[in-house]
C-alpha cells in the first residue's frame, strides 16, 4: 500500500518523459534511425523497423500510464522499455564506444556521446514506474492532493531535463 | 487547515520555479562549454620552431619602403598575420595600437598578409595603419606556416624566433611577450612544466562539481 499522491505523480512523470523522449525522436526520424544503426547490434535491415517499433512502444506506455485503469500493464512496458535502451547503453559502454549519437532526443543531446551517469539516470526513471505495480492506494485522494501531484510531477520531468543538460555538459568538459 | 493548503499551494509554487531556474542555469552551461576560448595564444605545431633562427626577408611594404624581417637589429619585431576580411583581426587591430604605443621602447610591429594591393591599400587607409609597416607575401606566410587567423609572430633582437601563436584577445597578445620574458616558447609549454599539476586539479574538481 502506497499513498496515492505517490503513485499519481511517480506515473504522470514517467508519461511525460516518455512522450516527450518520442516526440523529440520523431521530429528528427532520420537522426533516430542513424543512432539506432551506430550503436551496432542490429543487423541493417532490423534497424529501421525497430527504431520505429521502439517509438511505438514508449508511446503506448507513456499515453497508458495516464489512464488509471491502464497504469500496471503500462508500467511494465515503460520498464520493458527503459531495459532495451539502458541495455543498448550498456553493451556500447562496455565495448567502449563512447562517441556514438546518443539517440536520446532532447535539446541537450545533441553532439552527446553515452556514459554510465545516461545508465544511472535510466534506472532512476524505472524507479518511477514502480508505484504504478503496487496493488492499490492506502487512501482517496483528495482536492488538497492537487498541489502536490502537479507539484510533484512538473518538478521531476524538470530535474529530468537538468540532469540531461548536466550530462551532456559533463561530456563536453570531457572532450574539451 | 486552510492556511496549510495554502501554504502548501505556494510552496510548490516556489519550488517549480527554482527548478525551471536550475533547469536555465545547467542549459547555459553547456552553451558556455561551446564558447570558452583557450586562455593562451594557441601554438599550433608548425612553421620554424621557437629558439631558432627566424627566416629572413627584405620586402617592400604597401607604401613601398623596404622592410628587413628576422634580422634582428636594436628591437624586437612582431610580425602580425592578418587579412582585411577577418573580423577577429579587426577586433585586435586597437589593441594592437596600444601595445605599439605602451611597448615602443622594445618592440616594432609589422603587418603582414598576401593578395590584391588594392585591396589592402584601402583597408590600411580605412583602418588608420599608416604607422605600421604592411607587407604583402604569400612566401612569408608559407615560410612561417600560418594557416590560421589572426597569428603573431615574436622575433628577438638577435633575429632569433622567441614566441609564436593565433591570438584573440590582448591576454593572448600579451601572452607572447611574457613567453619572451620568461624564456618559455608558450602557454602550453609553461603548462606542461611546474604549473601543469597544479591546473590539472583544479580542471578535475571543475569536472567532478559538474558530475556530483
Amino acid at each position: 500500500m502506497i499513498d496515492p499522491v505517490l503513485i499519481h505523480a511517480a506515473s504522470a512523470a514517467l508519461a511525460c518523459v516518455l512522450l516527450l523522449g518520442a516526440v523529440e525522436k520523431l521530429r528528427d526520424p532520420q537522426r533516430y534511425v542513424a543512432a539506432v544503426a551506430a550503436y551496432g547490434i542490429l543487423p541493417a535491415l532490423a534497424g529501421r523497423p525497430f527504431a520505429y517499433a521502439f517509438v511505438l512502444a514508449e508511446t503506448l506506455a507513456g499515453a497508458l500510464l495516464l489512464a488509471p485503469s491502464t497504469r500496471a500493464g503500462a508500467a511494465w512496458l515503460a520498464l520493458a522499455v527503459l531495459a532495451v535502451a539502458t541495455a543498448a547503453l550498456a553493451v556500447n559502454l562496455l565495448r567502449g564506444r563512447r562517441d556514438i549519437d546518443c539517440g536520446c532526443g532532447g535539446p541537450a543531446s545533441h553532439g552527446m556521446g553515452l556514459s554510465w551517469w545516461l545508465v544511472a539516470r535510466n534506472a532512476v526513471l524505472a524507479c518511477w514506474a514502480l508505484p504504478a505495480l503496487t496493488h492499490g492506494a492506502a487512501r482517496a485522494l483528495q482536492g488538497a492532493d492537487a498541489a502536490a501531484v502537479a507539484g510533484l510531477t512538473l518538478s521531476a520531468v524538470g530535474l529530468y531535463y537538468t540532469a540531461n543538460h548536466l550530462i551532456a555538459s559533463h561530456f563536453k568538459l570531457q572532450h574539451l | 487547515m486552510e492556511a496549510l493548503v495554502i501554504s502548501n499551494f505556494l510552496l510548490w509554487g516556489v519550488i517549480l520555479c527554482l527548478v525551471l531556474a536550475i533547469l536555465a542555469l545547467s542549459r547555459q552551461i553547456g552553451v558556455l562549454y561551446e564558447r570558452v576560448a583557450p586562455m593562451g595564444a594557441l601554438t599550433m605545431d608548425k612553421g620554424p620552431a621557437v629558439g631558432e633562427p627566424a627566416p629572413r626577408f627584405e620586402l617592400p611594404d604597401l607604401l613601398g619602403r623596404r622592410v628587413a624581417i628576422g634580422a634582428g637589429g636594436a628591437q624586437s619585431q612582431l610580425l602580425f598575420f592578418l587579412s582585411p576580411t577577418c573580423p577577429v583581426c579587426k577586433k585586435l587591430l586597437p589593441i594592437l595600437k596600444s601595445v605599439a604605443g605602451t611597448e615602443s621602447r622594445w618592440l616594432r610591429i609589422v603587418l603582414a598578409s598576401d593578395g590584391e594591393m588594392p585591396e589592402h591599400l584601402a583597408f590600411y587607409r580605412q583602418a588608420g595603419l599608416e604607422r605600421f609597416p604592411y607587407v604583402l607575401s604569400a612566401e612569408l606566410g608559407m615560410k612561417f606556416q600560418i594557416s590560421k587567423l589572426p597569428y603573431a609572430v615574436l622575433i628577438d633582437e638577435t633575429g632569433a624566433l622567441r614566441a609564436k601563436g593565433l591570438v584573440n584577445s590582448r591576454e593572448q597578445l600579451e601572452s607572447l611577450f611574457t613567453a619572451k620574458e620568461l624564456g618559455v616558447a608558450s602557454v602550453q609549454d609553461f603548462l606542461a612544466g611546474g604549473a601543469m599539476d597544479e591546473m590539472r586539479v583544479s580542471r578535475e574538481e571543475n569536472g567532478n562539481a559538474l558530475a556530483g
